[in-house]
């Protein structure tokens, strides 16, 4: 019996072991394989292969029974997923459900999540921008949070490492409060983008429009043919799946690659309950797993462990993590954990139109969605009556207008030989918010899921702060489209609750202090260094920028740590 | 079902007509040859339905609303797709529609010309004096026939090319290039 256990336990140990297979966990598994580790990759949604498993990439539009729409009763059973723009007909099959995986709302909180391999990395927006030292020294300059461990030479080189592999789109804008990365070419503004940028160069010098930076093969390199992927064909259906591979996700990238190693082992279906943490040897041993289908509960056993089980997950499983020496949760002795949770504000909308430009439209498809105007409040020093600052998406896009007749043969003429009306023009808010102890995730005190897993309760909300900066965003962005000459300027607050920017970030925050923060600088917990999170929870602020790039740069590197480390026979 | 069954029961349902007098309407106690789940929609119903559809995009030298199924899939939609209160008011919308044909043309909406039916329904887009289901109605049946007839196949490959794989982007293409029937048409 002893020597059959042993054999078993052999059997169930790799070298590394990754939760999640997303934008995180996949790059967990690619570095980890690829610096000769057995890994096993666990993830707790259904397998999701590249190309295979996209059964709407190729649907026409009138091959939709519901031109696209999501029926009625779906969105009555599921109101949370609902308001997601991206829960569409084309796409529906890769969001969890409200009803498959309830969590508890003590505040309002629409959770985006995407349980299958490749997780929301086959669903993203796929806007990609560096961090600067602006926002790393955000907290430290601002006075709240704590002070990131890391700056950007820090992630600068990895920043690179990942951008190469993944294939980011962008110009060399050459700002400090935006560094350029490893670029293939940029998709171009259009004529109105463009005009406003020039506008906006001319009456504020220190506010630019730049082309949409985003992970797309605009122009593949050798490095993405070998990984299978081709250029970008413009599709813009990037949320079914790509046959092509022309953005970057998990599926198409990461997961084939790591695959190829012959060192991956990706188990999905796998709902990881908890971390196994062994008293004597000071350190996690491995994971105690339930199949989501058999029920069966399983160990395996590694010397590394990636949390990437995405941000509140990975607070979930991590409170869930509990043993003698760590009664809440692992690596959690100063009780932060879960908290300090942030996200992106994503609530408000500045629209127009522009009467000039009336000889030219556009024609395809951009992937990049347009320009991007990067955060210009509070950047160099504190000029508001608010914190930090926003970013926004920036769009113009020439309509249609079939207005002139109301119905019969005229309106069908009209529809026919459509007559090209005026350039709209949309901005969105992208804020940062402030992240705070009240603002948290915790176990729910009674209720599981019917894997055994607590629910997660979610406390998360707007303050002041938001509601300042929102108004600022109103103010300036109308007077940046005035100045432009842009007329019919709306704004709108879309007054939706926290979540829906798909951006929450924290409660398992980087710092330099035990006391204060829950992982060191190189991403492992302060308090059991052979585990690391890389994934969203790790943040210890949100800046304005879209995240996924950072979370990449981040893992790539704590695996460059943990496995030079372990050569060393150091920490983990 | 999707869209194309729907086409083809549409098919058949067209076919079976032929075998009636011209000037003969299904009675009103016949269900609507679309499976509904949630309105209550009777085979006459249905007929003057695709009439209203059939005023709003008619048929010229090109297809209208009927020949491309538009009303079958409206239905569907509205069905599937939309809440009780949508459902309840275009349902009464509808059924208020024939006694607004007889108060103004004297005969139910099936009974008047197509010029007639035009007069009434643009009316109705003007909000002189209908009641707020007509109106509530009308509007839904208009938005959803746009969409039913210029998302069709036939709409999309003959008249508005779709494009599945656009394999380009331009951000200054000059109106006076454009033919939206070609691929490089200039429409995103």
């Amino acid at each position: 019996m002893a020597n059959l256990n042993i054999d078993s336990v052999k059997a169930q140990t790799y070298d590394a072991i990754v939760i999640g297979s997303g934008m995180a966990g996949g790059w967990a598994a690619k570095e980890l394989t690829g610096k000769g580790l057995k890994t096993l990759v666990l993830e707790r949604g259904r397998d999701v292969q590249h190309l295979k498993d996209y059964p709407t990439t190729n649907l026409m539009p009138w091959e939709f029974p519901h031109g696209g729409a999501v029926p009625f009763a779906v969105k009555e059973a599921n109101p949370v997923i609902s308001r997601c723009y991206a829960f569409r007909e084309d796409a529906m099959h890769f969001f969890v459900k409200d009803t498959e995986h309830p969590y508890v709302q003590e505040k309002p909180f629409d959770w985006i999540r995407g349980y299958q391999v490749g997780g929301k990395s086959l669903m993203w927006a796929r806007q990609t921008q560096r961090w600067s030292d602006f926002d790393f020294e955000g907290p430290a300059r601002d006075g709240f949070a704590v002070d990131w461990p890391i700056r950007y030479k820090d992630v600068a080189p990895w920043y690179s490492y990942v951008e190469k592999f993944a294939g980011i789109s962008g110009h060399a804008d050459g700002l400090a409060e935006l560094p350029d990365g490893e670029f293939l070419p940029a998709y171009p503004l259009n004529a109105v983008e463009n005009y406003f940028r020039q506008q906006v160069k001319e009456k504020y010098p220190s506010r630019h429009v730049i082309s949409a930076r985003c992970a797309h093969l605009s122009k593949p390199n050798p490095v993405h043919y070998e990984q299978g992927r081709v250029q970008c064909q413009n599709r813009v259906l990037c949320q079914r799946g790509c046959p092509f591979g022309g953005y970057f996700s998990s599926n198409s990238s990461t997961l084939p690659w790591a695959q190829k190693s012959g060192l991956l082992t990706l188990k999905p279906n796998q709902v990881v309950q908890a971390i196994l943490y062994d008293e004597q040897k000071q350190r996690a041993t491995g994971v105690r797993v339930v199949d989501t289908h058999t029920k069966a509960t399983t160990e395996y056993y590694a010397r590394i462990v990636f949390v990437n089980a995405g941000a509140l997950n990975t607070n979930l499983l991590l409170l869930n993590s509990t043993s003698h020496r760590f009664p809440q949760g692992l690596g959690n002795d100063n009780g932060l954990m879960g908290k300090f949770v942030a996200f992106h504000n994503y609530s408000a909308h500045v629209t127009a139109e522009y009467d000039g430009a009336k000889d030219l439209t556009t024609d395809g498809r951009n992937p990049a969605g347009g320009g991007y105007i990067p955060r210009f409040r509070n950047v160099f020093k504190q000029e508001t009556n608010f914190l930090r600052g926003y970013a926004a998406g920036l769009g113009a896009h020439r309509g249609l207008d079939h207005t002139e007749h109301a119905i019969g043969n005229g309106f069908k003429d009209s529809i026919l030989h459509p007559k090209f009306g005026p350039w709209t023009v949309g901005s969105h808010m992208m804020g940062e918010t402030i992240p705070k102890e009240t603002n948290h995730v915790r176990l729910d005190a009674t209720r599981k899921d019917e894997w055994g897993m607590p629910l997660l309760n979610i406390s998360v909300a707007y303050d002041d702060n938001d509601a300042k900066m929102k108004q600022d965003y109103f103010e300036q962005l109308s007077e940046m489209f005035t100045q432009a000459g842009f007329t019919n300027i709306k704004t709108e607050d879309s007054g939706q609750a926290p979540g829906l920017d798909i951006h929450e970030m924290g409660g398992v925050r980087m710092g330099r202090d035990p006391k204060t923060s829950l992982l060191n600088e190189w991403n492992q917990l302060h308090a059991c260094p052979n585990v690391f999170v890389t994934d969203g929870a790790c943040m210890t602020s949100t800046s304005t920028q879209n995240p996924s790039l950072t979370y990449m740069a981040l893992t790539a590197r704590a695996v460059d740590y943990a496995v030079k480390a372990a050569a060393r026979g150091g920490v983990v | 079902m999707n869209r194309r069954t729907a086409l083809r029961n549409f098919a058949l349902v067209a076919g079976a007509t032929v075998l009636l007098p011209a000037c003969s309407h299904p009675p009103a106690e016949l269900p609507a040859s679309v499976p509904l789940r949630h309105l209550a929609i009777n085979a006459r119903q249905e007929k003057t339905f695709a009439e209203v559809c059939e005023t709003i995009l008619p048929k010229t030298d090109t297809p209208g609303a009927k020949d491309l199924g538009v009303p079958q899939y409206v239905l569907k939609m509205l069905d599937d797709c939309f809440g009780k209160d949508e459902q309840r008011a275009f349902q009464a919308g509808l059924g208020q529609l024939d006694e607004a044909a007889q108060q103004r043309h004297a005969q139910p909406f099936l009974g008047c010309s197509p010029a007639q039916r035009l007069a009434l329904l643009q009316g109705i887009e003007q909000e002189k004096g209908f009641s707020a289901d007509l109106v509530s109605f009308y509007r839904t049946a208009k938005r959803l026939t746009i969409s039913g007839y210029t998302g069709s196949k036939y709409f999309l490959t003959q008249q508005i090319l779709y494009e599945l794989v656009p394999s380009r982007y331009n951000g200054y293409f000059p109106i006076k290039d454009i033919n939206l029937s070609q691929s490089h048409h200039g429409q995103s």
